[in-house]
């Protein structure tokens, strides 16, 4: 054995410091002594090479530090090299985050116990990172200063952009005569209305905007205190658990006991979370993700949380411990060895699988819950209970979990109702006591008894909706089609109100709804620092889905489609996510106008879905046409039909472009240094005689990689089933009475899982590249090309200049290139269709990318596409901004491609920005033009982007005055301030067209 | 010039623009001007046959232009040693560069492949009311060219526009042009003879009178002729010659007018073709300018 490197001796040093402090501070000490008693793990840590290996046990109170690392070791820290490791010492945790992002760091083993490392070495370390941070900040305000006086930038307008607009363009906003199936409303552009006429609005949009987050742990904190009580594994009697009645008391205890507020003021009652603005833990998926943050969440820079120190001390001694090997992550890893697909994702460079988080998007079936009420349901529960063979005893818990959860639903509601009439009886105000009285009454009624009203549906709704997110990650769960659904009790109130009374029922329907869209802004997913890098500024993504068609295939844009794009332009939120359908000879162009007014007043939503064409896409499952047409936007874009449908569709994030960077090495991929993929030859080594060879090589490393992903999302699917089966949303997903499993164990009526490709663009670009130069005109040799890259382009300036300029790509109107992103679209949507999951249902392609084109740009290097290392990728499907000056050769090119490879739907941006001087009504008619003819030619989804760079600039220069600038990534809306670097320049630099 | 009706010098197809006329249009930019404005923002527009230009900023330095010149017009082994007394355009050099810091100014085009390129739009066309720019240079310099595209594009039923300068023969402009034309923006610069001779290096005297027989006063045949005026700081944007230009508009029945505030990025684009900027200017107007320039024109309705 050689002698320890110098990093080895301070490595160990740093440790035995650790178990030295945790002897001699009695306060160090407490924090190893949870509610189970010590805690008991073993950390190694240890270069690739060897060159440094040490090890900390930490047991009763105490910690051995050793020069190896044992083969039992909990969690293992393996750096890149010794000065990766070095550089970690003087690193914050956020930073040891993102380490493991660029491949300096990888871990092996459970990555609680990692995280809860990191709890100790900031709680070690905490006044060294905190003047680390202070330092950080420091530097940044620095920069950003030169940047402002650089760019000469000066905060333009006091008022915010959004509301800058909204006033400059209020007095020509447009008016229409009513169209489609409008009944009531005279304008139905309801340009009569303005936020200012809605104070209440206004209010709580303020709250959202420039209220903190508060990590909140009451539903962490329940589930714990249940579970601690009767057992996760057995229960109190030794008998193992039927899951699904487990997660039905479980979620039963955390509806009776969770705190039963209402927000001051408003009109529906019921909170997610016990804070104004909360962030909700699930401990049993990805909740210890933040176990290394709780010291310093409230001090990052990006999106930090606000946290008390009862709920620190909740979460480090209780809830964490309990949940350390109870999570979705670390069950696959102890029952299948830490398998290779899960090893690939934990390096977050090939692919990202959501199951470690949730299964959540999907769309529950509204519908019925008000048609029926919890009653109604239980009856026909219990009906399918009665009938069900009594030898069938998985099918009888099912039932009989569902009655539990039923019965917590209505639970939670008649401790509103009581909240409300307390609150009644204090109120000053005769108004407010008024408003809290009959929200009472509509507690005392729904969701047990069907809806009448619009406000007694829409209490149903939010209250269904709280508690799905008792149960299940707020992680893309969707609202579906609340036009559709809203519109009979709209018409209701309607009616009853008559025609003096019509314009204050439209007046009550804004503000109801307008109440709805806020009160989904309560709440916002767990983000641990590396996700604001991974998924920035995202919030749950609620979607909801107006216009289309019915059911029958009748105009389905409504007086309540018309309402809901009303409270949408008014608000400006990022979430709920607004998609709009619009079915070209059947919508009116009224209604596509208005769509692209929203858009332009909101400068980023709703996104515009072609509805024919996303049917189109979706013929390969033959589905019946009442239930087809019936599709909703999930999460991002994604269609699911409402209520019938299990397609998890958010589910895998996948990185083509990895395959690519490892065709080109052989099956190594250069950041990872790991050649794991199959050896498929080396491009400089002339494994490649022709082009399609090396397409081929493409398509081998692809497989490879998708195979590994879907085993690995099998696992986590099936861990599901065993840790968090869905009784709730199972009861509100058509089949599972029939089937009697619940939705994880596919018990939908309709199963898929859905993936987002990411990079397509850039595939198709580089193989065009290689195609035409490499090949075709022999300008340069495969060898020349890959040293190209290596060097990101350093090496070769002039071959970078060629391919940018001489090139052609895709949504250039190049036949060729968009021939090969067809060709490619369909190989990856036949690879993922030949694939089917745990639940025997195929894997559907989506060619959207949330953020992750950044962030897996980010872990890229250089590209034949000439898209140089660590550079993002575009968006989506996005052509590239090199690709043409004019706008219509990619729209036309986009819409060319063929729907029925694309059954996860796509996202196309567009960023136009109207021509200075123009009118509001003008620049209405320009997007409109654009998305008119862009559907005609046959494109699938587009969503606008109305904001300049210019504008963008000065948000980065000033976010405070831009807290509400609303852009949308890819499929998704966020603040733009709330984003992470790469991404608001990725933003800014993508291309800019005039309109 | 080469003015037969066969084939044109094409500066640029700009698509999906917003700035030329109604709704999403393409504009052709025709190449070869009989003025010389000192101003001119497209002076690369200005001889009717291709030209060679050097963008220095793009240049990667990689010597394949000298490699590829037969005339040795590029001793240095950079477009920046371009000598463009040896250099016979052959665009070898523009050819090889890979970066197009070397690029050809113009290309000789069809009005078949002219209109392959506008027929990839029409879908625009018909949802946004665009449809085909004319502009330049001079359109009219290519009267057979352009009288034969415009037919097609009737044919088409593609909403047509030429932006003049007015030097043209009016005959020929009414016989040949104006039966497919549905809008003409003319462009209306100096009112004064001798500053027009000055400033654009010939007399104005046509140009005037062609205006006169577009002009609603005329009883000619009533189509959209939109007079503009650039306003070239010192030049064009005097009081005297707007005061002058509202008059005589007004006087010719004209109720719309549009006024172009002066760019000035244009001697960049001078420069890469080895002239001089010959007009140097302040830059863009202030808002004071321009509201300045806006009362003399109370009296009509502004195009933007």
């Amino acid at each position: 054995m050689h002698r320890p490197s110098g990093t080895s001796l301070l490595v160990r040093a740093l440790l035995g410091a650790m178990s030295l402090s945790i002897r001699l501070s009695p306060r160090v000490r407490a924090h190893f002594l949870g509610v189970d008693g010590w805690m008991d793990f073993r950390v190694g840590i240890r270069t690739v090479d060897d060159s440094v290996r040490a090890s900390i046990h930490f047991h009763d109170g105490r910690a051995n530090v050793s020069p190896g690392v044992p083969d039992d070791a909990d969690t293992v820290l393996c750096f890149r090299d010794a000065a990766c490791l070095r550089r970690m010492l003087s690193a914050t945790p956020e930073e040891v985050m993102n380490m493991l992002l660029r491949s300096e760091l990888s871990t092996r083993g459970n990555l609680a116990t990692l995280n809860k490392f990191n709890f100790f070495l900031s709680l070690l370390l905490k006044g060294r990172h905190d003047a680390l941070r202070r330092r950080r900040a420091k530097a940044r305000r620095a920069v950003d200063d030169r940047v402002r006086q650089a760019e000469k930038l000066r905060p333009a307008a006091v008022l915010q952009p959004r509301t800058a607009h909204d006033a400059r363009s209020a007095s020509e906003r447009l008016s229409a005569a009513p169209c489609d199936a409008v009944r009531f409303l005279d304008d139905p552009c309801l340009s009569a209305w303005s936020l200012a006429d809605f104070p209440r609005l206004a209010a709580f949009r303020e709250i959202h905007f420039t209220r903190r987050p508060v990590l909140c742990a009451e539903r962490a904190r329940l589930v714990t205190e249940w579970c601690r009580g009767n057992g996760f594994e057995t229960d109190g009697e030794g008998r193992p658990w039927v899951p699904e009645l487990r997660q039905a008391q479980i979620l039963r205890h955390v509806l009776e006991h969770k705190a039963a507020r209402i927000r001051p003021n408003d009109l529906l009652p019921g909170t997610t979370t016990a804070e104004e603005i909360g962030v909700v833990l699930y401990p049993d998926t990805h909740g210890t993700t933040i176990w290394g943050e709780l010291l310093s969440v409230a001090e990052r820079e990006l999106n930090p949380y606000d946290i008390s120190d009862e709920t620190r001390r909740l979460l480090h001694f209780d809830v964490f411990p309990y949940w350390e090997k109870r999570n979705v992550r670390e069950d696959v890893r102890r029952n299948h060895g830490e398998p290779l697909g899960q090893r690939l994702d934990e390096r977050f460079a090939v692919y990202f699988i959501w199951k470690t988080v949730a299964i959540s998007h999907t769309i529950a079936d509204f519908p019925r819950l008000l048609r029926l009420g919890t009653r109604g349901m239980a009856d026909e529960i219990r009906a399918a209970r009665d009938a069900a063979d009594q030898a069938d005893g998985d099918r009888r818990d099912l039932f009989e979990a569902m009655g539990i959860v039923l019965e917590g639903l209505e639970t939670y509601a008649a401790r509103l109702a009581g909240t409300a009439s307390r609150e009644a009886e204090v109120a000053t105000d005769p108004v407010r006591r008024g408003e809290l009285l009959r929200i009472a009454e509509i507690c005392e009624r729904v969701p047990r008894e069907p809806a009448r009203t619009l406000q007694e549906a829409l209490t149903a709704i939010w209250l269904a909706w709280v508690a799905l997110h008792m149960e299940n990650t707020n992680a893309g769960l969707s609202l579906g089609r609340l036009d559709q659904w809203l519109h009979p009790y709209f018409e209701a109130d309607l009616e009853a109100a008559g025609p003096e009374g019509r314009r204050e029922a439209i007046a009550r329907a804004i503000e109801l709804t307008g109440c709805f869209f806020l009160r989904c802004t309560d709440h916002l997913p767990l983000v641990p620092d590396i996700g604001n890098f991974l998924f920035g500024g995202s919030s749950s993504d609620q979607a909801v889905t107006l216009g289309g068609v019915t059911p029958d295939g009748r105009d389905g844009v409504n007086d309540m489609t018309f309402v809901l794009l009303k409270v949408t332009e008014m608000l400006g939120l990022r979430d709920p996510n607004v998609n709009a359908r619009y079915h070209q000879g059947i919508n009116s162009e009224t209604y596509l106008r208005r769509l692209c007014e929203v858009n332009l007043v909101t400068t980023a939503t709703p996104s515009i879905h072609n509805d024919a064409a996303v049917m189109q896409a979706l013929t390969e499952f033959s589905y019946p046409p009442e239930h087809l047409r019936d599709w909703a936007a999930t999460g991002c874009v994604e269609p699911t039909l409402c209520g019938r449908h299990f397609g998890h569709t958010g589910n895998i994030m996948l990185n083509l472009v990895a395959a690519l960077e490892m065709a080109l090495n052989d099956g190594r991929h250069p950041l990872m240094d790991w050649k794991v993929g199959p050896s498929t030859g080396d491009p400089a080594g002339g494994a490649f005689p022709r082009f399609e060879d090396f397409e081929a090589a493409f398509q081998a490393q692809l497989g490879f990689l998708v195979d590994r992903m879907c085993e690995y999302n099998d696992m986590l699917g099936r861990a599901h089933a065993r840790i968090r089966p869905t009784p709730l949303l199972s009861a509100l997903i058509d089949g599972t009475l029939e089937k009697g499993r619940d939705v994880t164990r596919g018990g939908a009526r309709y199963n898929t899982t859905g993936v987002a490709c990411i990079g397509l663009t850039d595939v198709v670009d580089s193989l065009t590249a290689i195609r035409q130069l490499v090949y075709r005109d022999k300008r340069v040799t495969f060898a020349a090309l890959a040293e190209a890259l290596r060097t990101d382009f350093a090496s070769e300036p002039a071959l970078h200049a060629l391919i940018c300029t001489r090139v052609p790509k895709f949504g250039s109107g190049d036949e060729e290139a968009l021939a090969t992103a067809n060709r490619m679209a369909r190989f990856t949507h036949d690879l993922l269709a030949s694939h089917r999951n745990h639940r025997d249902a195929p894997y559907t392609a989506g060619f959207w990318s949330m953020s992750n084109h950044v962030a897996f740009g980010c872990l890229s290097g250089a590209l034949p596409s000439g898209r140089r290392k660590g550079k993002p990728f575009t968006p989506g499907l996005t052509p590239s901004a090199m690709a043409s000056k004019h706008l219509l050769d990619p729209i036309r090119d986009v819409a060319r491609l063929d729907p029925r490879s694309m059954t996860n739907n796509i996202a196309f941006n567009v960023k136009v920005v109207p021509r200075p001087g123009g009118g509001h009504a003008e620049a209405v008619d320009e997007l409109l033009a654009l998305a008119k003819t862009y559907i005609e030619l046959g494109g699938m989804q587009m969503q606008f982007n109305v904001v300049g760079s210019d504008t963008l600039r000065e948000a980065m220069a000033y976010p405070d005055r831009h807290r509400d600038l609303l852009v949308r990534i890819s499929g998704y809306n966020a603040y733009f301030v709330t984003l992470n670097r790469d991404l608001q320049l990725e933003l800014v630099e993508r291309a800019e067209y005039r309109a | 010039m080469n003015v037969t009706g066969d084939i044109a010098t094409v500066l640029e197809f700009k698509r999906g623009s917003c700035d030329d006329g109604p709704g999403l249009r393409t504009v052709v930019f025709l190449k070869g001007c009989p003025l010389a404005c000192a101003w001119c923002h497209n002076p690369e527009s200005r001889q009717a046959g291709p030209e060679l230009a050097f963008f220095g900023e793009e240049c990667v330095e990689c010597g394949a232009c000298a490699a590829a010149c037969p005339e040795g017009a590029l001793p240095g082994g950079t477009g920046a040693s371009l000598d463009r007394g040896r250099c016979t355009l052959c665009f070898k050099c523009a050819d090889a560069c890979p970066s197009g810091a070397l690029r050809q100014m113009g290309r000789p085009v069809t009005v078949g492949e002219a209109m392959e390129v506008i027929e990839r739009d029409v879908p625009f066309f018909r949802n946004s009311g665009g449809g085909v720019t004319l502009t330049g240079g001079e359109p009219t310099l290519y009267l057979e060219w352009v009288s034969s595209l415009l037919q097609r594009c009737r044919e088409r039923g593609i909403h047509t526009l030429v932006e003049t300068c007015g030097a043209f023969a009016s005959e020929a402009f009414e016989q040949r042009l104006a039966p497919w034309l549905d809008a003409v923006f003319f462009d209306c610069k100096l009112l004064d003879g001798e500053a027009h001779r000055r400033w654009c290096g010939a007399d104005n005297a046509r140009i005037l009178d062609n205006l006169r027989r577009l002009s609603p006063s005329s009883g000619a045949a009533p189509r959209h002729v939109l007079p503009r005026i650039p306003l070239v700081p010192g030049v064009t944007d005097t009081d005297e010659n707007l005061r002058g230009w509202a008059g005589h508009l007004a006087g010719l029945g004209f109720r719309h007018v549009a006024l172009l505030p002066y760019n000035p990025t244009w001697s960049r684009k001078a420069e890469a073709l080895g002239r001089k900027a010959e007009f140097a200017s302040a830059g863009f107007a202030t808002a004071a300018d321009l509201a300045r320039c806006r009362a003399w024109f109370a009296g009509f309705e502004r195009v933007t």
